[in-house]
């Protein structure tokens, strides 16, 4: 009895029928699985205004790592979609935007700041929110927070082995030199501990507004009482007359040596490296690290932006940072917050500079602590590594944990509620 | 036999329609599993190496933490600054430093807690003289870099304790006397914003190598790995569970590459799960991991004959299972099949010989016909000669006066045109059985159809006392038909009419209707309508039928031969139209011929 063609294609139809009710069926169990709508990430940096310079940069390794996660497929078969936010290198603006990034983009994380300033201002609105904010860049330490990743190093892992190391190499009388806000100060309250039970003399300390080009006062102070080394943690162009004052002045680097806590390769390309040679900085990534990794990172990072442009230790915070976001990602097979800042503990990589290692208990990172010495084509030899990477130590130990917070607080009183001084703000 | 199953074709559709969904199924579940355990093994892995990671680093935080407190506590303070006073007078430290009561208490409370193996506690000088030693009081006064320790890490840790100040934990290395590798743990001792010197515990590997043993989770075949890389080659911490330390490095060589690979990733802070062969050469599944608190490499693994043994077991259930199931539905399929063949071929002789047998009876009635036609054409003949022959008798008996035979001519007249009626109708019949009627189409005028059919009939009717009403409509003028049929139609209606009437009306009625069509042809409806003894439901259903009367009875009493309606019926179907009837018995009927005005369809 053979079949029928009428009835043949009715089977067929019905075939196909059941096959498309079969896989409406897959398609609507699995739907959760089979979405692939992009997983937003927020990108907190000034792109205008005096920080615009330095936290370019940053963004641009962020951009880079995202960009090759979805060139390579993206996380869990979804893309990153960057959402990039300009906070203008204003304070009120940050906190707006990121407030808006958390409550109404809805992503899933953000990465951003890069003064102290910034981070301690959207601090309390991440906690708020429940938002989860990856912070790239070297800090003073005493803090910590549930929601905050902190991917920059602490001062044990930055300042403090600096001013070892000049122990060591240089000298006990120490020239402290800042801009005028909160990680300055900080900065110069763990170096003033240390250097004391060193049995160090601080033979100066004095702070320049924000922004400042009036430098002559300091470089007076500093040919008066004749150091044996200056410990830096001047931010932005200041630095600019500041070491062209010093050169001018004679105070060289063979005898009294600058260590500098904020200026990177990417800094050096707008200052003058040639009135900087023989100085110093303490970062765990420098551009002329020797390795494979670091190798193609750099390749690419000037495929993408250009051939004649450095990398430095912020820019490759950033990028690396992205990397351990999208590890936690995908073993928490889920971008929801509250799951990535579980699995985002004891995340680990092998970033351009290194291992790194996110701390379970403070969310701060392992990363390898690194001395280096400028030359005269901005970049940087390394002269002293840690070799392993330290544990992160928000809290240094010359000092209670109370007390450092106390500090703090003092500082903030002492300002009227700002996290700079107002007073001195051009 | 066997092989007329497998040339059945319901055999093969059955196989196909069942048993390859059902193998298809059964391939996509065992992938489906084979996926989700390949995973469970991984992710068990992993959760294995990052609760071992967990342990390690947490008792190496709680050993910092141990020494950052001793470093704190009170009793230690006030004893270096004792030894150290000792010191400036150029004296040799008591080694009754910590015999206070406090103190032991604390120090025997470090020193017994379990899974802490602490060997000794140290106290030096800022500028690295022995101040203290609770294991070796001959070392006590000593400058730290000539003494037995001047050759390992403890040097470096307390450099970087008195100028760093924080607490740090040197490698595990092996240290002269001692039978395990030891490791240091050296803590700054603060006191307000001076420092009075460093304190330094050492203790061996003994915990770590018990959470890095500990075989939990890796059943026969598992274990798990850690170590350093030194020159590309595996240097492990912890004794393995297949093989010595020697023998491992000896074999380093022959090494999988995946496998030194995976390790050498873990050491540089990357993890990652993968299939690779081991030392043993065995096939293994691995999770590798960095360890951060030792700065060590860690690489799970578990056999993949021992981690996959579920698939395997779970795949040869699953193929006992799909042969049996392909047994059993060949099974069915072949007893189905035979069925349905038997079946199949039971029904296709039925129905030729239920062919065979509807020709032959088709051809029977044929031969009937023909037959009934030609005997009722044979049959005409001489009744025609016996009618025509009693007219002439009954004339010249009338006009011979001879009344006598006049009433019985009249009987034999009145029989002979009945039978002639009856011949008549059966000629009908079978001209219309073997399709040899011809129709003589005309327009003719209804009105004068209908004075002509009262002619006929009135008599008749009126023989039973009965009424004629007669109503034509105005409209109803002319009609393409056969008129002959027509008006025997008619007449058939009215006489059988007049025959089951008495003392009542019998009514024609003839209408012109509209058919509710697009096309909106014109019908003329003939009813007759009687007021006679009508029709019980049974009765009518077979009115239509040859050779049938409503009762058998009534043939008896009324006579007729039960064709008329029968002829009537296919009369009217012929010219286009249809005949309808509607009855109730003691109340009388409606017969309705319809008949399209224009004519039968071509």
């Amino acid at each position: 009895m053979p079949l029928h063609p009428s009835k043949l294609i009715t089977t067929v139809i019905f075939s196909l029928v059941l096959l498309a009710a079969g896989l409406m069926l897959y398609v609507w169990l699995f739907k959760e699985q089979l979405t692939s709508t992009p997983i937003k990430v927020g990108i907190l940096h000034s792109l205008s205004g005096t920080m615009a310079i330095s936290e370019k940069g940053v963004v641009e390794g962020e951009l880079l790592a995202i960009a090759e996660i979805n060139a390579a497929g993206g996380i869990l078969g979804r893309m990153i979609e960057p959402v990039i936010v300009d906070g203008q290198s204003h304070l009120a603006t940050f906190a707006r935007l990121a407030k808006k990034l958390i409550t109404e983009d809805k992503v899933s994380v953000v990465f951003g700041c890069w003064t102290s300033s910034c981070r301690k201002t959207v601090k309390p609105i991440f906690e708020k929110y429940d938002g989860l904010l990856f912070y790239p860049v070297q800090y003073e330490g005493l803090e910590q927070s549930p929601n905050i990743v902190y991917l920059g190093l602490a001062p044990n892992q930055q300042i403090i082995p600096a001013v070892k190391w000049l122990v060591d190499h240089v000298g006990k009388r120490f020239f402290l030199v800042g801009s005028d806000y909160v990680f300055p100060h900080a900065a110069n309250e763990i170096i003033k501990s240390q250097i004391q039970l060193l049995g160090g003399e601080i033979v100066g300390e004095e702070y320049l507004a924000v922004g400042t080009k009036d430098v002559a006062p300091v470089i007076s102070k500093i040919l008066s009482v004749k150091p044996d080394a200056i410990l830096n943690t001047i931010n932005g162009d200041t630095n600019l007359p500041f070491f062209r004052g010093l050169l001018q002045s004679k105070i060289s680097p063979d005898k009294t040596p600058v260590m500098s806590f904020s200026i990177a390769e990417r800094e050096l390309a707008h200052l003058k490296p040639k009135d900087m040679v023989g100085n110093y900085a303490s970062w765990s990534y420098f551009q002329s690290i020797d390795s494979p990794e670091n190798k193609a990172f750099v390749s690419n990072y000037r495929k993408k932006y250009g051939q004649g442009r450095v990398t430095d230790d912020p820019i490759e915070t950033g990028y690396f940072g992205i990397y351990l976001w999208a590890q936690a990602v995908k073993d928490a097979n889920s971008d929801k917050i509250e799951h990535v800042k579980r699995t985002i503990k004891r995340q680990s990589l092998n970033a351009p500079e290194g291992i790194v290692y996110i701390n379970p208990e403070n969310l701060h990172t392992w990363r390898i602590a690194r001395i280096g010495k400028i030359q005269s084509n901005g970049q940087f030899t390394i002269v002293w590594s840690s070799v392993k990477p330290v544990q992160p130590i928000p809290f240094p130990a010359s000092r209670a944990e109370e007390e450092w917070t106390r500090f703090l607080q003092e500082l903030f009183q002492k300002w009227k509620g700002h996290w700079e001084n107002q007073g001195t703000l051009p | 036999m066997i092989k007329d199953i497998f040339s059945h074709k319901y055999f093969w559709a059955i196989i196909l329609s069942a048993a390859f969904p059902l193998l298809l199924t059964t391939y996509i579940a065992v992938q489906i599993a084979e996926n989700a355990l390949q995973k469970q093994v991984a992710d068990n892995l992993s959760l294995i190496a990052n609760n071992k990671i967990a342990d390690i680093d947490n008792f190496i935080q709680r050993a910092r933490e141990d020494a950052g407190l001793l470093g704190k506590a009170p009793f230690i303070i006030t004893a270096v600054q004792e030894a150290g006073e000792a010191v400036k007078r150029h004296e040799k430290p008591p080694a009754s430093l910590l015999s206070g009561s406090q103190a032991q208490y604390f120090i025997r409370y470090f020193f017994s807690r379990s899974g802490y193996s602490y060997k000794d506690l140290i106290l030096l000088s800022p500028k690295g003289e022995v101040l203290f030693s609770l294991k070796r009081p001959q070392i006590i006064g000593e400058p730290l870099n000539q003494s037995f320790l001047k050759d390992t890490q403890a040097l470096k840790l307390f450099s970087n304790a008195t100028t760093l100040l924080e607490t740090q934990i040197s490698d595990f290395e092996a240290v002269k006397g001692a039978e395990n590798p030891e490791a240091f743990i050296a803590t700054p001792i603060l006191n307000g914003q001076s420092l009075l010197g460093v304190l330094v515990l050492q203790m061996d590997n003994q915990a770590i190598t018990k959470v890095v043993s500990d075989l939990e989770g890796l059943g026969a075949t598992g274990e798990t790995l850690v170590g350093n890389v030194i020159n590309h080659r595996i240097s492990p911490e912890v004794s393995l569970r297949f093989a010595s330390i020697s023998d491992f490095l000896g074999q380093s060589q022959t090494l999988d590459p995946t496998f030194l690979q995976s390790f050498i990733k873990a050491s540089k802070g990357e993890k990652g799960t993968g299939l690779m062969k081991d030392y043993r050469g065995k096939e293994v599944i691995s999770t590798w991991r960095y360890v951060p608190s030792l700065g060590w490499a860690m690489l799970v693994k578990l056999d993949v004959e021992e981690a996959y043994s579920p698939i395997e077991r779970m795949k040869k259930n699953m193929i006992v299972l799909g042969v049996l199931a392909l047994g059993l539905v060949m099974t069915i399929a072949a007893l189905v099949s035979r069925r349905l063949e038997k079946a199949e071929n039971d029904l296709n002789r039925a129905l030729s010989d239920l062919r065979i047998a509807m020709i032959a009876a088709e051809e029977a009635s044929k031969t009937k016909s023909e037959f009934l036609a030609n005997m009722s054409h044979e049959l005409r003949t001489p009744l025609n000669a016996i009618i025509g022959y009693t007219e002439l008798l009954q004339e010249d008996a009338e006009d011979r006066q001879l009344t006598d035979f006049g009433e019985d001519l009249t009987k034999i007249h009145i029989s002979a045109t009945h039978l002639l009626g009856l011949i008549n109708e059966i000629l009908d019949l079978s001209k219309i059985e073997s399709g040899k009627i011809e129709l003589c189409l005309e327009d003719v005028d209804i009105q004068s159809i209908i004075r002509s059919i009262q002619n006929l009939i009135t008599p008749v009717i009126q023989k039973n006392d009965n009424q004629f009403v007669l109503e034509c409509a105005p409209e109803a003028k002319m009609i393409h038909t056969d008129v002959t049929r027509l008006t025997q139609c008619l007449l058939n209606l009215l006489s059988n009419a007049a025959k089951f009437t008495k003392n009542g009306s019998i009514t024609l009625r003839v209408t012109e209707e509209t058919e509710i069509t697009k096309k909106g042809e014109p019908w003329i409806t003939f009813i007759v309508t009687d007021t006679g003894i009508g029709m019980t439901r049974p009765q009518i259903k077979k009115l239509f039928q040859p050779f049938s009367q409503a009762d058998a009875s009534l043939t008896r009493k009324y006579g007729g031969t039960g064709l008329g309606l029968y002829i009537s019926k296919r009369f009217c179907e012929m010219l286009g139209g249809s005949i309808t009837v509607v009855s109730e018995p003691e109340k009388g009927s409606t017969f309705t011929i319809y008949l399209p005005a224009k004519g039968p369809p071509m």
